[in-house]
């Protein structure tokens, strides 16, 4: 259940009753969320568009949700925890060394912190995503993880200070 | 910190503009979920209904009472304790639990869920373990932990007996039942269910289990997550995924006749390893009844070699689809008609008629598309390039004359091929963005796959 949530302003804005309304609102979001949590492109739409169907099959008992969007993102989080658990231990490492950093790309700073952020443990690279780029508070993204709100802050405290460093020594 | 966090993520991926498939991707899961699920419970229903697939139904169902949620607080009916106690461990798909009946003990009941993460436990019946495919996790026949991540035993779900008929409460948990039904069994012994040429037995019947949605769970680590089972009916035709259970570089999965003709193969290969869940769908029309061989081949990770496991099968043409049934009025996805009339003239959207005879050509069937896709095709007003033929032409009447292909009435759907919406009866359009150039599909409800060719023109009998 994902009731519990206020809504945020980019999800007020995306209540439509119609799902392509929802998939406008939402679909460039949901990608880069994506993106952030699995570190690649293909990964990223992947997991997107398994959430979007996932979604969409169940779509008339969604809308009626609270927050579609809370379910949406809490689809793409189970997927992503299915999808590693799958990749088993060996793609944890891959994971953090997806997001390849050639000498071209090494100029580039959003490669830098796409590949800090990949280089996250995965518990701390969702809260990162859900609190600070989605905009959920720490107790919305519990909710959604299913822990408690401080353990949200604590992950993000370590996201925070792992990425801070991750970058300063980045050249 | 936090807005720079936000500005620094911004960054790094703002850039990043989803792709326009993404919504067609996702429509096309959707729809192939559903397709699947329709084929497997099709093909449940006609095993009830023959003979030999009732028999194969019994052994999973006991007669008495049958199974099933007996109320609304979770009490699932497995079956009789006989019948349990026969089968000594049975798992129970639609709850998810592992029922084990040791010999001169009562029925105990355990969450097919790993403590750990809730992956999906399997049964090895070689080791007479349960384990995680996924993390390693082992368990005894009791549910005591043996080895891997997990930190506790499997969870246990109370059992009741009601006269002879055992009750699982699948709302609740309990210890996990070693610690209430007696001592653990000795170590596990015997081969694995995990990679390695030792282990692995080669063409060995039934060692490759099935479990449609009724499961069964003693014959892994193999396990055909929807589809048939051994000695059952196939609906036509089955949609078949097998789940590896250990790691592997290549999954195969072969229908095989009896003469050893390979009538479908699809095969997936895996990077670095499959672990767990990759799958391979085979689709196959069945013409008539007929015996056929799963073979389900693993290529070992560090050996190369390729292994196969086969399960008999029985093919028989599904339910069936009554021939030219795709002609006339179709619908879009609300339910409207694509070809009407009104005050304004003649609308189409999708249209499929059947040639004159008096042009010889009644054995040929024509669909017109307007195109794009969902605009209407008003005829003159809108001129030739507003609308599309595609033409299913098994004789080749139309071959000579207008170079019409000849249509593929046995085909594979491409793997970008999405459910258009329009439909009729037992049938939908599919389009492919590569192919939609070249050709429609047509997908009956029994699954088999029409492709019918594009014509170059519109064909008009004079």
């Amino acid at each position: 259940m994902v009731t519990e949530f206020a809504e945020t302003e980019v999800e007020a804005e995306s209540r439509g009753e119609d799902f392509e309304e929802f998939f406008a609102a939402e679909r460039g979001r949901l990608v880069r969320a994506c993106l952030l949590l699995t570190g690649d492109v293909a990964d990223s739409e992947d997991l997107a568009q398994e959430a979007l169907s996932r979604v969409m099959e169940r779509w008339p008992d969604v809308a009626r949700m609270d927050s579609p969007t809370g379910y949406l993102y809490r689809t793409a989080l189970n997927l992503n925890r299915k999808r590693l658990r799958r990749l088993a231990v060996a793609a944890r490492r891959l994971v953090a060394d997806r997001v390849e950093r050639d000498d071209m790309a090494s100029a580039d700073d959003r490669m830098d912190v796409l590949h800090a952020v990949a280089s996250l443990p995965f518990a701390q690279r969702e809260a990162l995503v859900l609190v600070e780029w989605l905009g959920y508070s720490a107790e919305e993204a519990g909710s959604l993880l299913g822990i408690e709100a401080v353990s949200v802050r604590a992950r993000l405290h370590r996201a925070r200070t792992s990425l801070r460093r991750s970058l300063e020594e980045s050249p | 910190m936090t807005d720079g966090v936000k500005r620094l993520l911004d960054r790094a991926v703002g850039w990043y503009e989803p792709s326009d498939a993404l919504l067609v991707g996702a429509r096309r899961r959707m729809e192939r979920r559903r397709i699947r699920r329709r084929v497997s419970s099709g093909a449940l229903a006609l095993v009830v209904s023959v003979l030999g697939g009732l028999l194969a139904w019994q052994a999973f169902h006991p007669p008495a009472g049958g199974s099933g949620f007996v109320d609304d607080t979770g009490w699932y009916r497995v079956g009789t304790v006989d019948d349990l106690r026969a089968r000594r461990i049975v798992y129970v798909g639609e709850i998810e639990t592992f029922v084990v009946t040791p010999p001169g003990e009562e029925p105990y009941a355990l969450s097919a869920a790993s403590p750990h993460l809730g992956e999906r436990l399997l049964f090895c019946r070689p080791a007479g373990w349960f384990f995680s495919p996924a993390h390693g996790e082992m368990f005894d026949i009791r549910g005591n932990y043996e080895l891997g991540p997990s930190d506790s035993g499997m969870i246990g779900r109370p059992v009741r007996i009601i006269g002879d008929e055992v009750e699982v409460d699948a709302g609740s948990e309990v210890a996990p039942a070693a610690s209430a039904v007696g001592p653990a069994d000795p170590e596990p012994s015997g081969p694995t269910c995990f990679a390695g040429t030792d282990n692995v037995v080669e063409d060995e019947p039934g060692f490759a289990g099935i479990s449609g949605p009724l499961g069964r769970a003693d014959q892994f680590p193999i396990d055909i997550v929807e589809g048939a089972r051994p000695g059952d009916t196939l609906g036509n035709p089955g949609f078949i995924g097998a789940e590896v259970g250990f790691p592997a570089t290549e999954l195969v999965v072969r229908l095989v006749g009896v003469d050893g003709t390979v009538l479908d193969e699809r095969s997936t290969s895996c990077d670095t390893a499959c672990p767990g869940y990759a799958y391979a769908d085979l689709i196959f029309t069945v013409e008539a009844p007929q015996r056929a061989t799963i073979l389900i081949g693993t290529r070992d990770g560090d050996s190369g070699v390729l292994w196969f496991h086969h399960i008999p099968v029985t093919l028989d043409p599904g339910p069936g689809v009554e021939p030219g049934s795709f002609v006339g009025t179709w619908y879009d996805e609300q339910g409207n008609p694509t070809y009407f009339k009104d005050e304004r003239g003649w609308h189409l959207e999708l249209h499929v008629i059947n040639g004159a005879e008096h042009c010889g050509w009644q054995s040929a069937s024509f669909l017109t598309l307007a195109w794009p896709i969902g605009s209407d095709f008003r005829g003159g007003e809108d001129g030739e390039d507003a609308a599309r033929s595609y033409v299913r032409d098994p004789e080749g009447v139309l071959a000579g004359d207008f170079g019409v292909p000849p249509p593929d009435l046995a085909a594979s759907l491409p793997g970008d091929a999405s459910h258009s919406g329009y439909h009729r009866g037992d049938w939908q359009l599919w389009v492919s963005p590569s192919d939609i150039d070249e050709a429609v599909y047509l997908v009956a409800a029994n699954g088999s796959v029409e492709r019918w060719p594009r014509s170059g023109q519109l064909i008009a009998c004079a």
